[in-house]
């Protein structure tokens, strides 16, 4: 006779890349608890989403969302300069968090290739972000009306240019 | 483990991030990965670095739960 189903609704296994500390805290608690090292890290993400509790719903984006009432009353060809600029600048933070903040500084003694690749990865970056600097202070400044939202689009672009480095 | 903790790290490439890192596969629900997987992207983080945030908000729950068993059992004559 088969097994029954553990989830009636279907399981699925994810793979989690975790520091080898936290593995042993978790494997030492399933040892005490008699159960398996998956069963008890199951366990340990509910508890985790239930202590969370309403902070672990999904954040609505308040700027993205200021941002889009403050598209509302621009024209068309104005609107889509400003959501390009947007999608532009989203990427550069999407790209810069991928590099994480150890590559983004050459580091010292003999470089690697991938030393190399991230640096160059780095420098390209720097170049969009430049970019876009160029582009918000033509039209962006000059589209976008709403001070408040200006202002958080500023905010972030400053935010990317301290990051690596490029000078205001 | 599928595999020792320096081959993960040079697979990867990211030798430093991953040195002391391994890999846990944990069988979860298939409707709480797509709510994981969800609430990640919204984040901007992998399901991986995620989930990971919540095992350690889990394990602190955890000590909390036990410390105030612990409490519970001192005042108890």
């Amino acid at each position: 006779m088969p097994r029954p189903r553990k989830f009636p609704d279907g399981g699925v296994v994810i793979s989690t890349y975790v520091p080898y500390e936290l593995y042993e805290k978790v494997k030492e608690l399933a040892r005490s608890k008699g159960k398996n090292i998956s069963e008890v890290a199951y366990e340990l993400i509910k508890r985790g989403l239930e202590a969370s509790g309403a902070s672990a719903a999904d954040p609505p984006d308040p700027p993205e969302d200021a941002l889009h009432v403050a598209l509302k009353g621009l024209e068309p060809l104005e609107r889509e300069r400003v959501l390009q600029f947007m999608k532009g600048l989203e990427d550069a933070e999407a790209k810069l968090a991928k590099l994480g903040p150890n590559v983004r500084q050459a580091r010292a003694g003999r470089p690697t290739l991938l030393d190399v690749v991230n640096q160059q990865e780095v420098t390209k970056l720097k170049g969009t972000v430049v970019d876009l600097k160029r582009t918000y202070e033509r039209s962006i400044k000059r589209i976008v009306r709403d001070p408040a939202t200006l202002n958080m689009i500023g905010e972030r672009l400053l935010r990317l240019m301290k990051e690596l480095g490029v000078p205001p | 483990m599928s595999a020792p903790r320096e081959e993960v790290g040079a697979r990867l490439g990211r030798r430093k991030k991953w040195q002391d890192a391994v890999i846990m596969t944990i069988y979860i629900p298939l409707d709480l990965k797509k709510e994981l997987e969800a609430r990640a992207a919204a984040r901007r983080k992998s399901l991986s670095e995620y989930a990971v945030g919540l095992i350690l908000k889990g394990l602190e729950a955890e000590k909390e739960t036990e410390a105030n068993i612990d409490a519970k059992a001192k005042e108890v004559p």
